[in-house]
């Protein structure tokens, strides 16, 4: 035992001090042998007893025992009464004790069969434990942030608080910081730790000559207020936000306008948000009281993970995986979760139940959005064209945005003009006694007629010249005008099928039908439908938008009762967008919908049904505002009541030019559409439609023109509607409307973030199988980690204020773990993404929990977080290793020395642009197309032929702007940065890996992009000097910002030389050399060689470790 | 031992072995020189391996999207007796069968897809899918009762292929490297071919030829189908391989003289890349061209070798590559996942695979490699006997099935003309002799001369290893 103890006690010394982060025991700080559960005890029965006996209930423990809380794991055994698996302070009576010590296979635990078993140590720290009194604690991380005291045997006055906690913990191993690094590699450091971007020439001279005592402060002040600072934090954040511009699914076609996202984010950490505002607006922006614009922006954060747009795929299941991505997205990136596998059953080892993770996905599960995506712009440039999916916001520019307002304005006036005259005209007619019904007929005749639009009643058929059919119905691509005159015959039509029905209007189109059978109607004949036939009334019928009143009146004996069937229409597919009005038959219930796109639209279904073999008069009323309560569905002149499921449609029903659809829309359709069910065996009649709604009194009279009973209200309410003044109002009204409808739907639009107020409940997936439902849950968040308290909304604002709860143990924590791993690294919690019991444990608990609370109390302010890291002595030590520190502390891990380590792909990238004199700076903007070798896209699209711009076909400065801006395609990475652990951006990616392997070697000896950045700061050399050993410092000073060394001017001396030789003696090969880029260098033809050898000694010196690494 | 001390091992390993940090003549000489040495031996982390190792190498052909067992390897007559029949209740029981039969209350059997023959003296039956290989049955241990724990595609690959359900765990290939090193010097340890057939295909997720927790040089290095199989292998214009080494040279110049100042190893694990990079440059180019192979090798792979970028080639650089000693070639064949359509494209898909397969195994042969090299055929699950969708409608399928699967070995010190295992008559439970993924795993490691539960990494305070907690070695397989 004796040995043991001495064991463990230098175990404590030399992992971190035991105690402080554990709530009893926060203010002991001496070294201490009592055992911790945190650090001691759960990792092995985590380990070696949970898969049995842990908190997943889902196959019930084994025994009945559980073993991770005291209570349980206390009391009586279940299935061995009288037995307890634990006596507090009594070894002898614990049967874990018994258990994990016998040698018997029949009693032994873990038991043989599982393949565990515990050393002598592990079995020894659960007998100290329990004799201790089996104190359990709760996991680190779920304890509430508490400011630690600051180590007091230094003086607090001359060191940083962070030094003070790491300086502590070095002298308990003996050691103690390394010294300041010199000031060019410091700078260096802090420029690309903050901005990602080494600094220039002039501000590192500038910084070299100061000599004031806040030297350092200035330049560090200057980096947090730079934009580069403000891309920098950004491109990390696109990891955590899963960032890309394609859909990912798939053949990931689909370009979608996501950059002014990208470009918010900048201008949020420009202005240094505080991290609860910034998050808060990504999270729940558009459920914040009067969002603004860039409230509502800010949440397409939470649409940014992969979409579908697969023609077979079950919406459903999709809008289920969407939610998923979400859940795990915030658990991740910002709860340091790991939370997928609490998808099919409970989390084995931290406190996540099934219903934890649903109910957290329930925050989602109401989201404006479709499972099917329509798809986006295939083609790079092109970007989106057409209908976005679910909610989203338009961006019109300044100038558009001045006139949007305008014409809403414009819209309002015409509105209260309108109800003005209705006022007045109400005043005038008050009073007025219904007319004898002779006269009322023929008043409501004339009315009715005066609205008349259409009339088919397919009494006669005909084999019409087909010229007559091409003209008239091709070409509705545009508002208000044909895009195309193109005189053939649409695609799906076949000639020999064709039959025309005149209109009972003269003049007017007629039907266009295909194959058409005939049957007798509700007067003389009627259209019977097969599964095939269909017709076409003609562009110009029922050619409405939004903002058009109009009735569509038709009778319809049914066949028998149809699933899922259409029975008039004048939409697009579903698969893109769905974008018009139908009329649809779900069970023989009437569903009407007006549709922008799937998420964006008024839909409703009667609750009635219809009879089948009867014949119905239907009637639908639509006055033109956009609102559910301004569709009147009459069944035989009486309106039926009918559920709301979506009433959202603020855009065009009118599909946009050049939309990438396929099945086209000729007019007023029915009969067979592509993937959609027809009415067989129904026989159609008597369509109308009418350029107005008409009043119910119209309804009335056009069901049964003889038998009207007329009350004075609906009489007026008719002479109300129709009065001509009432008229000439509404007409101005309307265009008012569509002034403003054609302008703002026309505007650039961004997936964002909504609620359908009307959803229906979300429920556990058992298993994970979204077929599958179980419990319905409410949006609350891990209860089990830190109780969402009942006074939140069970909406994402309520996720919001659950995060930024002072008493939330994560949220900051995370953060400032993941700020700390940005300029150190690594953080002081390696696993940035796992702060759960299976995640790393912290070096340095208490500093953790410091700068928690500081990050707090500073009002959330990453700026100043940041600031104080890099102010630290810890963070400014030169990274030379010595051999004792090499010895114990070979990791780094308590910091005894300056960070070395890889940069990012877009450090090494940038940094090269950056001394080349290339890197195009400027903040935002669309994705470019740098550099990358041909066919790689192809590679990976299986049916589309879509590729990667060829470079000449990139304007030239595209090449060289900051990797952030890259196009990022999920299918397929940039080859070159994907070596250096550019992530997918398929899931949220908290730490990125740091690997090193020859491809890395091959990137930046032979990609073009790096061999004309060569060049570029053998130019800028060339030209900044004239004797070559100045041009060879200064092209090191380029890629190393610091001084050559002799031994490392000796080695380019030499290496020149070399070159210069083999360049003299090819100069072919030097101008060969020189146009791997597509920048055009202006040397002098004699100077070719000379310049080839610049070139290619930057090569040496950019492709030596520390030019890409941090030191 | 941990990344950090690994790293620190390897670099100084490699240190040690080619001293490569010589200045001026005397590095670029041996630089160069290098490309034309036979490979010393890259050590992995092993000194010596645990037993004598029966396999130098192994091409790994793994059927992504899951081939169907009962059309291939385990013959089940009685499928085609009770063709149309519903399976036994009490074969099926309450087994959890994929979402994708969830809506389905008929499970229809569907007979063998194409008719199976005794071939060679072992009497191995094999289907008619497969007649070239069938030829080779006398080189084949057949397992016909793999088995393993999951239903989806990438959960599957990734168990079978790291051991763990989820990605993050290292794959076999990588397993192998971190503990054998390479037995070439100018070639990745680890290549992998990802190729997509004329079939129903599935994404592939990188993670199954990742390292995961392992340093990130012990993954796959893919090879692209294209003209250029490793990116940005080309040597600038107007640069010669001599130059690049006379450059690379310099670099390493320059990376001494910073080590010297900051006495990080991982500098010196950045030297031995780029001198692996530099040796890639010509061995690359050199291993994936065919222009040397005669007519009478490219025909054993079938007409279809002629086109770059085909499973046929991909057989043909496999063995090219082994016969440089790269340890570890796995080949991702995709398109078998026939959900739906199975009788018209199965025998399509078989066709593109047959013949190539075939052609690697005579080649090897011909050659004295399957001695040595041991070549694995597997999926990560097999497809259920019952059919998915209407049988009566021509395009029904098969559906994902982990109760039971076939997989073969061959070559190097596995037991040749065995088929070992057994399901029940309708190919749905193992009944004899089942093989675990970890049981399968554990197998291929004792191969290589490897004890699976010997060789850990340490990770978040965790000794792991392939094999996870599981895995017996399965002494029937070895020959």
């Amino acid at each position: 035992m004796k040995e043991f103890v001495s064991k463990l006690f230098l175990w404590a010394i030399f992992s971190f001090a035991l105690v402080g982060c554990a709530g009893e025991s926060a203010t002991d700080t001496g070294i201490t042998q009592e055992i911790s559960y945190n650090w001691d005890v759960r990792p092995i029965i985590s380990d070696n007893c949970f898969a049995c006996h842990g908190p997943d209930a889902d196959g019930g423990q084994k025994a009945g025992l559980r073993l991770d809380q005291f209570e349980t794991a206390t009391a009586e055994l279940p299935e061995s009464p009288g037995l307890f698996a634990i006596v507090p302070g009594d070894i002898t009576n614990s049967e874990l004790i018994r258990r994990i010590t016998s040698t018997d296979p029949n009693v032994q635990m873990p038991p043989p069969e599982s393949n565990k078993s515990l050393t002598q140590d592990e079995k020894e720290v659960l007998t100290q434990w329990i004799e201790q009194g089996a104190k359990y604690e709760r996991h680190w991380a779920y304890v509430p942030v508490v400011r630690p005291a600051l180590p007091t045997d230094i003086d607090p006055n001359q060191s940083s608080p962070i030094d003070l906690f790491v300086r502590e913990k070095l002298t308990d191993l003996g050691l103690d910081f390394t010294d300041q690094a010199d000031k060019a590699t410091l700078f260096n450091r802090v420029s690309m730790d903050l901005t990602g971007l080494p600094p220039s020439e002039q501000d590192l001279a500038n910084f070299l000559a100061d000599g004031s005592s806040n030297a350092y402060e200035k330049q560090v002040d200057k980096l947090l207020n730079s934009p580069a600072y403000a891309e920098h934090m950004a491109g990390q954040w696109l990891d955590i936000a899963r960032w890309a511009d394609t859909d990912g699914y798939l053949e990931d076609a689909g370009s979608r306008l996501l950059h002014p996202w990208r470009d918010w984010l900048i201008s949020a950490y420009e202005r240094n948000l505080p991290f609860d505002t910034f998050l808060t607006w990504q999270l729940a922006g558009d459920l914040l009281a009067d969002p603004t614009e860039e409230q509502i922006l800010a949440t397409t954060f939470l649409r940014l993970g992969q979409r579908s747009s697969e023609n077979g795929i079950i919406d459903s299941e999709y809008k289920n995986e969407y939610a998923i991505d979400r859940v795990e997205t915030v658990g991740a990136g910002i709860l340091g979760h790991t939370v997928g596998c609490a998808r099919c059953h409970d989390h084995k080892y931290d406190p996540i139940s099934i219903k934890d993770f649903y109910s957290f996905a329930a925050f989602f599960g109401d989201t404006y959005e479709p499972g099917f995506y329509t798809p986006g712009g295939s083609m790079p440039f092109n970007g989106f064209i057409g209908i976005e999916s679910g909610a989203t916001l338009q961006l019109p520019d300044t100038e558009t945005k001045t006139e949007l307002v305008r014409l809403k304005s414009a819209e309002k006036d015409a509105y209260t003009q309108y109800q003005e005259v209705l006022r007045k005209i109400t005043k005038e007619i008050n009073g007025i006694s219904t007319p004898k019904n002779d006269q009322l007929r023929a008043e409501l005749s004339q009315s009715v007629s005066e609205a008349l639009d259409a009339h088919y009643s397919f009494e006669r058929y005909f084999k019409r010249d087909l010229e007559f059919a091409k003209v008239k119905i091709f070409g509705r691509q545009e508002h208000g005008k044909p895009l195309s005159f193109n005189l053939s015959l649409p695609a799906g039509l076949r000639e020999d099928l064709i039959e025309v029905s005149p209109s009972n209007i003269v003049d007017q189109v007629p039907a266009i039908l295909q194959a058409p059978l005939h049957a007798p109607g509700y007067k003389g004949e009627g259209f019977l439908f097969d599964e095939q036939n269909k017709g076409y009334f003609g562009d110009d019928v029922g050619d409405f938008d939004r903002t058009d009143p109009f009735t569509l009146d038709l009778w319809v004996k049914l066949g028998r009762v149809y699933e899922d069937a259409t029975l008039i229409n004048h939409n697009q597919h579903i698969r893109f967008a769905g974008n018009g009005y139908a009329l649809d038959l779900l069970d023989n219930h009437l569903r009407f919908r007006l549709q922008h796109s799937p998420d964006n639209k008024i839909d409703v279904l009667t609750k009635e049904s219809l009879d089948p073999e009867v014949w119905h008069h239907l009637t639908v009323v639509y006055d033109g505002l956009s609102r559910a309560d301004g569709v009147v569905i009459y069944l035989n002149g009486q309106p039926l009541d009918f559920d709301v499921s979506q009433d959202n449609l603020t855009q065009t029903l009118i599909t946009p030019p050049l939309a990438f659809i396929d099945d086209t829309l000729y007019g007023l359709a029915f009969g067979k559409r592509w993937q959609q069910y027809t009415i067989a065996g129904s026989v159609l009649d008597e369509v109308k439609v009418f350029k107005r709604n008409l009043s119910p009194l119209e309804v009335r009279y056009i069901h049964d023109t003889e038998n009207l009973r007329v009350s004075e209200e609906a009489y007026r309410d008719y002479r109300l509607q129709v009065s001509p003044e009432a008229l000439i109002s509404r007409n101005m009204l309307r265009e008012a409307q569509a002034a403003y409808n054609v302008l703002y739907s026309s505007q650039p639009e961004i997936m964002v973030m909504q609620d359908n107020p009307l959803a229906a409940d979300f429920h556990v997936k058992q298993r994970g199988v979204y077929t599958n439902p179980g419990e319905a849950v409410e949006g609350t968040a891990f209860d089990q980690i830190f109780a969402f308290a009942e006074t939140l909304p069970n909406n994402r604002l309520g996720l919001a204020q659950w995060l930024f709860d002072p008493q939330n143990p994560l949220t900051s924590r995370v953060q400032v773990n993941r700020l700390w791993q940005s300029v150190f690294g690594r953080g002081l919690v390696e696993t940035a993404e796992d702060f759960g019991t299976q995640g790393a444990k912290p070096t340095h608990p208490e500093l953790l929990d410091w700068l928690a609370a500081e990050f707090i109390d500073s009002g959330w302010d990453q700026k100043a977080i940041l600031k104080q890291m890099v102010m630290s002595s810890t963070y400014q030590q030169a990274s030379m290793i010595s051999a004792v520190k090499k010895d114990k502390d070979p990791y780094n891990h308590y910091l005894s020395r300056g960070v070395r380590q890889r940069y990012s792909a877009e450090q090494i990238r940038d940094s090269a642009l950056f001394a080349a004199g290339l890197l195009e700076q400027t903040v935002g903007g669309k994705s470019v197309y740098p550099y990358q070798p041909e066919g790689v896209w192809k590679a990976v699209s299986v049916n589309q032929p879509v590729d990667y711009p060829l470079a000449t076909d990139v304007p030239l400065d595209d090449h060289h702007r900051r990797t952030m801006y890259g196009y990022v395609k999920r299918a397929s990475a940039h080859p070159a940065l994907q070596v250096f652990d550019f992530p997918q951006r398929i899931i949220t990616v908290a730490r990125r890996r740091t690997s090193n392997t020859p491809l890395q070697a091959l990137v930046l000896l032979n990609d073009r992009q790096y061999l004309e950045a060569y060049a570029g700061m053998a130019y800028r050399a060339l030209n900044a000097r004239e004797q070559l050993s100045e041009q060879l410092d200064y092209l090191y000073r380029l890629g190393m910002r610091r001084e050559p060394s002799q031994n490392e001017r000796e080695i380019l001396t030499h290496y020149y030389q070399r070159a210069l030789q083999r360049f003299l003696e090819n100069h072919e090969g030097a101008t060969l050399y020189l146009s791997a880029g597509l920048e055009n260098f202006p040397v002098p033809v004699d100077n070719k060689a000379e310049f080839a050898a610049l070139a290619a000694t930057a090569r040496v010196v950019m492709n030596s470790p520390d030019a890409y690494s941090k030191h | 031992m941990n990344e950090t001390q690994l790293k620190n091992l390897l670099a100084r390993r490699a240190f040690l072995q080619k001293g490569s940090f010589g200045l001026g003549a005397a590095a670029l000489a041996e630089l160069i020189g290098i490309t034309t040495a036979s490979g010393q031996q890259q050590a992995g982390t092993l000194v010596g391996t645990h037993h004598a190792p029966r396999a130098k190498r192994v091409i790994y052909l793994h059927m992504f999207g899951a081939i169907s067992h009962v059309d291939t390897f385990n013959y089940c007559p009685e499928l085609e007796k009770r063709h149309g029949e519903q399976i036994p209740a009490s074969i099926m029981g309450d087994g959890r069968v994929s979402t994708m039969v969830q809506g389905q209350t008929q499970f229809p059997l569907v007979r063998n897809l194409a008719p199976f023959k005794q071939h060679g003296q072992s009497g191995a039956w094999i289907s008619d899918f497969w007649p070239h290989v069938a030829g080779h049955a006398d080189d084949l241990c057949i397992i016909n009762s793999m088995v393993t724990d999951h239903v989806n595609h990438n959960p599957a690959a990734q168990f079978l292929q790291t051991g763990f359900q989820l990605a993050g765990r290292p794959s076999f290939g990588s397993w192998v490297s971190y503990g054998l090193g390479s037995d070439n010097n100018n070639l990745p340890a680890f290549i992998v071919l990802n190729n997509m057939g004329p079939g129903q295909g599935q994404n592939m997720d990188s993670a199954n030829f990742g390292s995961g927790f392992l340093p990130s040089h012990f993954q796959g290095v893919q090879f692209m189908r294209g003209e250029q199989p490793v990116h940005y292998i080309h040597l600038p214009d107007g640069l010669s391989l001599q130059q690049q080494g006379e450059d690379i040279a310099a670099i390493n110049a320059l990376a001494q003289a910073q080590y010297g100042e900051s006495n990080d190893d991982e500098i010196l694990s950045k030297v031995a890349q780029y001198e692996m990079a530099y040796r890639m440059q010509s061995s690359v180019p050199e291993a994936t061209s065919i222009d040397d192979e005669p007519n009478y090798i490219l025909e054993l792979y079938g007409p279809e070798v002629h086109q770059p970028g085909s499973f046929a080639r991909q057989c043909l650089l496999a063995r090219r590559l082994a016969e440089r000693n790269v340890k570890f070639v796995q080949l991702f064949y995709n398109g078998w996942d026939f959900h739906f359509g199975i009788t018209a494209n199965q025998p399509v898909m078989s066709k593109t695979a047959d013949q190539p397969i075939a052609g690697l195994l005579t080649d090897l042969k011909q050659r004295g490699m399957l001695e040595d090299t041991l070549v694995v055929f597997t999926s990560e699950f097999g497809r259920t006997p019952y059919s998915q969708g209407d049988i009566n409608n021509p395009i029904f399928g098969r559906d994902h099935h982990p109760y039971a699967f076939s997989s073969w070995l061959a070559g190097a010190g596995v037991k040749a003309g065995y088929t070992h295992g057994r399901t029940d008559d309708f190919g749905y439970h193992v009944v004899e002799d089942p093989v675990h993924v970890h049981d399968f795993n554990a197998t291929l490691m004792h191969l290589l001369g490897i004890d699976h539960e010997l060789l850990t990494f340490r990770f978040q305070g965790r000794d792991f290893r392939l094999t996870d907690v599981h895995g017996d070695l399965v002494r029937e397989l070895l020959g």
